[in-house]
């Protein structure tokens, strides 16, 4: 019983590293844009098949393949920008609007690597192979590298968003738009800037599933659902409770598992996500709105 | 790297010669005009797959093999001399509607002689409109719904035939082989205690509940049992702690997916108990080979198809082709076009619906799958015994190895890689 | 002079629709406009909360799937007849949305895409679990409905065909009474200014959980029409594929026009039927339609319509209702 609860804590933990890199993004936008950007699955899948792409045509080298994926994945988001979400912004209707075609965007993701890599599954070669065994408890060195890894890219977003210039410009525009505005500062580049740095950590979340998980067409949909959750319980907008709620979420999703079995724990999540919005829309750590 | 060009342009050449006939065809048709080239009539299959659903992999596979069949028939002279021409038509996920749609239009709009459908709806709802509209039709998958529906009148789909056997015998050949062990002192269970991992799929459902009922009318106990709702499973932990505090003899897993199962046998090995693991069906997709490489050493399963070495013909003549390994369907859908060919030419002439379906009820085909006889009760073809061989697999160095039925056996059961030192420790 | 003006767009539609039986023989044709009219009906209601009504949900799949399961489970467990059951599958997606609208109306914007979103997995997953009740990944076979003797099914589609016609006409009608009710009024003047509407006493939560219900039952008795029609019931009927085509529907025609949702149905159906020949590719011109039309028709198709044609003037028609009572 305790040692399932400890590694349930463990498994808990891998887990929410994952869910934070792929919500992270998703608050951010919100944050900044107030839009919901349904690609952002799309993108978690692009960031896995880039990594693909990168160590099986680039003999295998994992660290340029990472900084391939972070280039393209930031780069497609400005094209997301320029092409998806900059033309429907501030019109009418541009909340439902932004919503539709962020979800158009996602087929057209999800076609495009059905045609380009087929749909039958791919995988990342290992980073590292082997496992811990601590008593009853055991974790694989693949589980590790997401628990440091993740923690380095949420810290270097928080780092990146208060005390650099540009992102100390994306807090100033999401807190308040027209004083940004006042004081010189181009919302426009700022959109376009945090619609990409949104599609990095999607591409690095999508790293990380595909490396402990194979890579399939539709592989982003599962996170974003979670990250959906894990976004509203960290304060719609919040970057720093989205990443305590994606480990809180994880943690409850990993005991649901343990205890109650994996069928029920999804279930479970939709439910307490729909007493979370009816009862503290706010979120754990947002403000009332 | 060069082969793989080669092969990507010859799927190019395929695939733009499949578009390139549709639009003609497409064209002729809204024109007026007769067929395509000025020769025989062609005879025309439809290919309804799910090439951009949830399971656009099989899909895909599934066209590709059939379009490699109607290569050949087409090499070697068509079908009594009539060319074939594949008509491909995408189901995405198999819903009720589209399917509808797409059978509707295959035969109302492109006029085609037979249909052939990696699977169709898993409630059949295609059935009606091949019947009604008489048009042969070989599909695969769902096997125990098509078996539920078809038994009650099998003369009231006289024109819908599968190319998969009944489930039922994976329910019954694999307790039935561990008993033989048992008895024969083979194998000696650590207990008789079962972890059975399924999940809400029709394949994993149907076949769970048959070993669970064989199992325990033999006396055998299942103690951990977990249903999962998907596939899509990133961590097996949960599960492992349960059959690491109380370790069964058996883990079985119907998950029927390379992904899953793949994790499953990983996260297994990093603590593994004295237990045989079965997969269903993973085993064989080239992805699982690939990756778990001699982890799997040792894994069995039951798979209703004779063994199809790397090294088979067909399988170089796929790669060859279209530059990668065939997945099941791979394999499955080629034998539903030489299925539809045998038949045609049994009933000397293609376009004689009726006789069509007869030759398909009467067909005895040595496949690459195995061999079809169709059993009249329920249109499936034969298992077991001289037909549809339902071997028992132990996979070793990445090769599916024949255990049981004795007569073809390979070699003898032997215990996993991992089992020796998870009994001692 | 308004409602005669409806009079007779509908006759003219009903008159269009009702003799393509006659000119048509292929079943395909019948089956693919009946799929047009039931999507359209099911996203004109849809419209009536999203467009009318400013509530953006995703409840609509659920309603649509319960109609559906709510007549498959009855008609299979307790041989309930499917013609009552067209109106069991309406009831059900009323009882639904109450379930979900009592509580989930009081949050708004982003959020109640949220809770409809987590409604839509919980019910999947029920239906997922309970296999004996409702077949689970499997389905469950279904009788036709029948009326006398005459089975509305695949083997008699021109019946069939008209069934499902009767049903777009009663949708059209019923969509058209709320809109030009009290309620309809009330939605419009909350949607242009909530502040104002509630200084005339209007109580946004009950008018819109008044229209939210009301838009789920058509949802719903299209459901089970369409279960029945197909003689099969499976989780497919909870596929986005399903949320997608309503929302392009309504897109693509233009969001809260009476038309619009009817008319993009239609488009967007034979559009993606007679791009077939693009295979694999048909998904990924059809992402970047609607992402065109998003951003440079914004209005949807329906427009253009109105500028060709002011037989089609229901936008103009019904904003000038308001102008009246102002």
């Amino acid at each position: 019983m305790f040692s399932d609860i400890a590694s349930a804590i463990i498994i808990g933990l891998v887990l929410g590293s994952m869910y934070a890199l792929a919500a992270v993004g998703l608050t951010l936008v919100w944050g900044v844009l107030k839009i919901l950007n349904f690609a952002h699955g799309g993108f978690i899948t692009l960031g896995a098949y880039f990594v693909w792409v990168g160590i099986t045509f680039l003999g295998g080298n994992y660290v340029i393949s990472f900084l391939l994926v972070m280039g393209l994945t930031f780069l497609l988001g400005f094209v997301l920008n320029a092409g998806v979400i900059r033309p429907l912004q501030g019109r009418p209707e541009s909340e439902t609007n932004i919503f539709i075609a962020t979800l158009a965007t996602s087929i057209i993701i999800e076609n495009l690597i059905i045609v380009g890599f087929g749909g039958r599954y791919k995988s990342i070669p290992e980073m590292a192979s082997g496992s811990l065994t601590l008593g009853s408890i055991s974790i694989n060195f693949q589980q590790m590298i997401i628990m440091a890894v993740a923690p380095v890219f949420l810290v270097g977003l928080m780092y990146y968003l208060k005390k650099m210039k540009s992102g100390m410009a994306v807090r100033a525009v999401a807190q308040d738009a027209d004083g940004a505005a006042i004081v010189g500062i181009d919302s426009e580049r700022v959109y376009s800037y945090t619609i990409a740095i949104g599609a990095l950590m999607a591409g690095v979340a999508g790293v990380l599933l595909g490396v402990i998980f194979y890579l399939s067409p539709g592989m982003g949909g599962d996170p974003l659902v979670r990250a959906l959750f894990i976004m509203v319980l960290g304060g719609m907008g919040s970057v720093k409770g989205t990443i305590y709620g994606a480990y809180i979420i994880g943690i409850i999703d990993a005991l649901a598992r343990y205890f109650i079995g994996m069928f029920w724990a999804s279930p479970i999540l939709f439910v307490m996500f729909i007493l979370l919005l009816l009862l503290r829309p706010q979120g754990l750590f947002g403000v009332k709105v | 790297m060069s082969e793989k060009k080669i092969s990507r342009r010859k799927y190019l050449a395929i695939a733009g010669g499949a578009v390139a006939v549709a639009a003609v065809g497409g064209a002729a048709y809204y024109l007026g005009m007769g067929g395509p080239g000025a020769g025989k009539r062609p005879v025309k299959i439809g290919i309804a797959a799910g090439l951009t659903g949830r399971r656009s992999g099989v899909g895909v596979d599934s066209r590709d093999a059939v379009l490699l069949a109607i290569k050949e028939i087409n090499e070697a002279g068509g079908i009594l001399g009539h060319p074939v021409e594949p008509v491909v038509e995408d189901t995405v996920d198999q819903e009720a509607g589209m399917i509808t749609s797409v059978f509707l239009k295959l035969i109302e709009r492109e006029g085609v002689d037979g249909i052939i459908a990696h699977w169709g709806n898993n409630s059949c709802a295609e059935f009606d409109i091949v019947q009604e509209k008489k048009i042969p039709y070989i599909s695969a998958g769902a096997a125990n719904q098509v078996e539920a529906v078809i038994t009650p009148n099998p003369d009231a789909y006289s024109y819908i035939y599968m190319a998969v056997p009944s489930y039922k015998l994976y329910g019954t050949i694999f307790p039935e082989y561990i008993s033989i062990l048992e008895k024969e002192g083979k194998y000696k269970p650590i207990n008789h205690k079962i972890a059975m991992i399924s999940r809400a799929f029709e394949y994993s459902i149907f076949i769970t509940e048959g070993l669970t009922k064989t199992f325990t009318d033999m006396g055998w106990e299942i103690s951990i049992k977990e249903h999962l709702p998907s596939a899509k499973v990133e961590d097996w932990s949960s599960v492992l702690s349960k059959i690491r505090s109380d370790p069964p003899a058996l883990i079985i897993s119907t998950m029927t997916d390379p992904a899953s199962d793949h994790l499953l046998l990983k996260q297994f090995l990093e603590d593994p108990t004295p237990s045989l693991l079965y997969e269903q069906a993973s085993p064989n997709d080239p992805e699982f080979r690939e990756m778990a490489g001699n982890d799997a050493d040792g894994i069995v399963h039951v798979y209703g198809i004779q063994k199809i070495p790397t090294d088979h013909p067909y399988r170089v003549k796929y790669q060859e082709n279209f530059g990668r390994d065939p997945s099941p369907y791979g394999i499955i859908s080629y034998d539903q076009m030489m299925m539809m060919k045998i038949a045609m030419e049994n009933a000397g002439d293609p376009f004689n619906r009726e006789a069509v379906a007869k030759a398909l009820l009467n067909i005895d085909y040595k496949g690459v799958m195995g061999r079809f006889v169709i059993d009249p009760k329920t249109h499936l073809p034969k298992g077991g015994g001289e037909f549809m061989p339902f071997p028992v697999y132990q996979m070793w160095n990445q090769e599916n190895m024949m255990l049981y039925p004795f007569e073809v056996a390979e070699q003898e059961f032997k215990y996993p890689h991992w089992y020796q030192k998870a009994l001692t420790k | 002079m308004k409602s005669n003006k409806f009079l007779l767009e509908i006759l003219a539609i009903v008159l269009v629709l009702s003799v393509i039986p006659a000119l048509v023989r292929q079943q395909y044709i019948l089956h693919v406009i009946m799929l047009a009219m039931i999507f359209g009906i099911v996203a004109s209601n849809w419209n009536l909360a999203i467009g009318y009504g400013g509530m953006f949900h995703l409840a609509q799949v659920p309603f649509f799937a319960a109609g559906g399961y709510s007549t498959a489970i009855l008609s299979v467990h307790m041989g309930l007849s499917p013609l009552i059951g067209i109106l069991v599958g309406g009831v059900a997606a009323v009882i639904l949305s109450l379930i979900i609208g009592i509580p989930a109306l009081r949050v708004r914007g982003i959020y109640l895409v949220f809770l409809t979103f987590a409604f839509h997995f919980i019910m999947l997953s029920l239906v997922l679990y309970f296999v004996d009740i409702t077949g689970g990944d499997m389905g469950l076979i279904l009788e036709p409905i029948r009326i006398g003797a005459t089975n509305i099914d695949m083997f008699n589609p021109v019946v069939t065909y008209y069934t499902a016609l009767s049903l777009f006409v009663l949708s059209l009608v019923f969509i058209k009474t709320i809109i030009d009710s009290k309620i309809g009024l009330a939605l419009v003047s909350l949607r242009d200014s909530e502040v104002y509407a509630v200084s005339r006493g209007i109580n946004p939560y009950k008018i819109k959980l008044v229209t939210f219900v009301l838009s789920s039952f058509l949802a719903g008795v299209c459901g089970a029409f369409y279960v029945h029609y197909l003689r099969v019931v499976t989780p497919a009927l909870f596929d986005w594929s399903f949320l997608i085509t309503f929302l392009a529907s309504i897109v693509i025609g233009g969001v809260g026009t009476l038309y619009g949702p009817l008319l993009g149905a239609f488009i967007l159906t034979f559009l993606m039927e007679s791009l077939r020949f693009l295979e694999m590719f048909r998904n990924i011109v059809f992402g970047l339609l609607m992402i065109l039309i998003l951003i440079f028709m914004p209005k949807g198709l329906i427009m253009l319509a109105n500028r060709a044609q002011s037989i089609f003037s229901s936008r103009q028609n019904s904003a000038g209702i308001v102008d009246e009572e102002n």
